[in-house]
Order: structure tokens, then C-alpha cells, then sequence
């Protein structure tokens, strides 16, 4: 498969960039990725997690699962998956940043960032992917709930409780997704607080079918 | 509290009110009832799914949690959940009758692109952890259970009765009345 693209993202910054229909993004990395997908001819029709898990039935995206678009439409489908057996890419947050660190500090509940003594930064995956899709002219809320790739949630299935876990690869190892539509596709290198390493960079390539 | 208004919302159709903070929706069901709302004056500030299972940490929505817009701001709260015991309220699935809201937020000017994904209540799913496998799973019940939503802001609220075969419990009147202290 030839090389179309190959980026490194660093820690806490955004990537975004346009696939055609059969294309295949590989993300490599060890670190939480939020990452999101719009078709490329109507970005009123973004990536939704909603429709994803319905189709999938599944609370999690894994290998051989189809990411859906807010009207049902197949966006892309994961075809490799480096975190299967260890963790599973979560389908239930948002995204970090600013109004959400803003609002934990405010009722004492950094604590659950894990890292209580963590420094916050002053911005996060809100505004990494808000920068990223600005050169498409898509503000902040028409940026979807993302799929946060590596980011491993404890879920209660009696009580419903989620719990952030620190489960991440030891080293970086890729999630392979393929073009089903002409896309564009953005993310962000989340800063990752709740991990002991904190937040790492990101490599995406993009290869021609 | 003193009633603001009541109304019975039949099967297949829908509701929307403008709700002042304070004051309680208050809807009584059966059947799946698929729930959004919008910051008054401020359609792009809207309930957000992800953000409410966030803020609470917890995908079961029910007494106690509190409704989040997407810029994570408060916009109701959850004070009573009469289906507690019998099944969870659903906060993963699309809504089950996109049509039948959109031409509820019509007048609202909401269009299908700005339609944020629903509170669904009495939806029950039944959710493997492991696995994480979700499966419609509707939970009848006898009669009428009442879940409270109060406002913490100025909110237009808008639902819809759906009482799809897979998930719901057959369709059954629902009433929905808002209260004002």
C-alpha cells in the first residue's frame, strides 16, 4: 500500500486531514486519542456515537466494528485493533478541556482525573479539535462526541458506574480504520492526564487501497 | 408547586415546553420517551449525552444526576426516578423516532443536522460489562412511574412518546405536567 501521509501529532495538539473512500488511517500510539470523522461532502453529517453502539450493540468499538454517521451512514470500519486482550476504546466521554477541567476544579473533584496533584493544562482535546477542524469552518459544536481511542473505562454494569483506569499499550501499537465515504477526519493527542505517563504523540498514516 | 400546565402525550407524538429554572417537568410513563432540551434563547447550547454520562460517571441517568450541555454547563436535574428498581433509563442509543421529534422542534427552527441524541427513558438495555454487549431489553411496568426533571436554567424541553417494538414496553398515555414552585 503506498504512503500517502505520515505525521507525528505531538502531545496535547490537533491533526485533522481529508481521506477518500477506501483509504486506510492507521493511528499508532500508547496514549488516549479523541478522535472524530465527518463525510467530507456534508459535515452536517458527522461521526455519532449513538448510532455506532446501536449498530455494533456493543458499549465499546472494536475490530470489525462500523463507525455510523448521525444519520446511519458507514463511515469507516476498524479493521486491526493494537489494544484488543488489554483494554477497549471508549464510546461514553466527551472530550477534555478547559470548561470541563474548569468545572472539576470548581466542585474539588480533580480527584478524579486520577492524579490528584496534577497540574491541568490550560487546554485539552475541546480545543485541539476545535483548531483542527477550523480550517473547515466547523465551530465546537458541530464537533462530535468523539470515539476515545485507548482510553479504557471501568464500567459497572449493575450500578452504571464508569471509572477511569490507566490501562494503556506499553508500546505504541497501531488501530487501523478504513475510508467507507470520502471523509474528513481530525484528532486530538489528548493530553491524558489520568495516565502515568501523561499525554504522548500520535502517528497517523494515510495509505492508498 | 402549582401546575404550570398538563398534558397527555399520546404514542407516537410529542411535547415541547418552554421551562423556567425552577420549575419541574414532571412526566409520568410507560413507554419509551425520548427527551432533549435546549438552553432558551441559545438553541446551540443543547443536552448532550456524553457530557452528562461524564459529569455524573455513570451511564445510567436517574435521581441525583444532573443533565449537561455540550460547552458542560447544567441544565437540569434529575429529583425523582419512579422507574428505579424496575429498569435504567438509556443514554447510548439514537432517537427511535427521529421524524416524529423533528417535526416537534420544527417551530423551534431546530434542523435534523443540530439534533442532539436523546435522554431515552424507560429504555431499558441491558448492558454486559465485559463484553460490553448492549441488548434492547424492555421492562413493563403495572402502572405509571413519574421521573421529575428540574430546570437550572431557562430550558425549552422537548420529547417524544415512541414506543418502539424492540425497545420499549407497549405504548401507553403518558402525561406530562410542568410545576412551578
Amino acid at each position: 500500500m503506498r504512503i500517502v501521509k505520515d505525521e507525528v501529532t505531538p502531545r496535547n495538539t490537533g491533526w485533522a486531514a481529508e481521506m477518500r473512500a477506501g483509504q486506510l488511517l492507521r493511528l499508532t500510539a500508547r496514549t488516549i486519542i479523541d478522535f472524530v470523522a465527518f463525510d467530507r461532502h456534508n459535515f452536517a453529517d458527522p461521526f455519532d456515537q449513538a448510532p455506532t453502539k446501536e449498530a455494533n450493540g456493543c458499549l465499546y468499538l472494536k475490530r470489525g466494528h462500523v463507525v455510523l454517521s448521525r444519520s446511519g451512514r458507514p463511515l469507516m470500519t476498524m479493521l486491526v485493533d493494537g489494544f484488543e486482550g488489554l483494554g477497549t476504546h471508549d464510546l461514553q466521554f466527551g472530550m477534555c478541556g478547559r470548561s470541563r477541567h474548569a468545572r472539576a476544579k470548581e466542585e474539588g473533584r480533580l480527584n478524579e482525573y486520577l492524579h490528584a496533584n496534577v497540574t491541568l493544562p490550560d487546554h485539552g482535546c475541546a480545543e485541539n479539535l476545535t483548531g483542527a477542524c477550523a480550517p473547515w469552518g466547523i465551530p465546537y459544536e458541530d464537533i462530535p462526541s468523539p470515539i476515545n481511542l485507548f482510553q479504557n473505562m471501568a464500567i459497572d454494569q449493575k450500578t452504571g458506574r464508569m471509572s477511569r483506569t490507566q490501562i494503556r499499550p506499553e508500546s505504541p501499537v497501531p488501530v487501523d480504520l478504513r475510508a467507507e465515504a470520502d471523509l474528513l477526519v481530525a484528532f486530538s493527542a489528548c493530553p491524558d492526564v489520568a495516565s502515568k505517563t501523561g499525554g504522548l504523540e500520535v502517528r497517523a498514516t494515510i495509505y492508498d487501497s | 408547586m402549582k401546575i404550570v400546565r398538563e398534558d397527555t402525550v399520546r404514542p407516537n407524538t410529542g411535547w415541547f415546553a418552554e421551562v423556567s429554572k425552577g420549575q419541574i417537568v414532571r412526566i409520568a410513563g410507560r413507554s419509551v420517551i425520548d427527551v432533549v432540551a435546549f438552553k432558551r434563547g441559545d438553541p446551540a447550547e443543547f443536552f448532550d449525552v456524553a457530557r452528562t454520562r461524564i459529569y455524573n460517571l455513570n451511564i445510567y441517568p436517574t435521581k441525583g444526576h444532573r443533565l449537561f450541555s455540550k460547552q458542560n454547563n447544567p441544565m437540569m436535574r434529575m429529583v425523582a426516578d419512579g422507574f428505579a428498581g424496575a429498569g435504567h433509563h438509556d443514554l447510548q442509543s439514537p432517537h427511535g423516532c427521529p421524524q416524529l421529534m423533528l417535526g416537534v422542534l420544527k417551530p423551534l427552527g431546530i434542523a435534523a443536522e443540530n439534533l442532539p441524541d436523546p435522554l431515552g427513558l424507560f429504555r431499558h438495555m441491558a448492558i454486559e460489562q465485559k463484553t460490553g454487549r448492549m441488548t434492547p431489553t424492555p421492562r413493563a411496568i403495572a402502572a405509571p412511574a413519574t421521573i421529575d426533571l428540574e430546570a437550572e436554567i431557562d430550558v425549552v424541553v422537548a420529547l417524544v412518546n415512541c414506543p418502539d417494538a424492540k425497545t420499549s414496553p407497549p405504548g401507553a398515555d403518558a402525561v406530562v405536567t410542568v410545576l412551578a414552585p
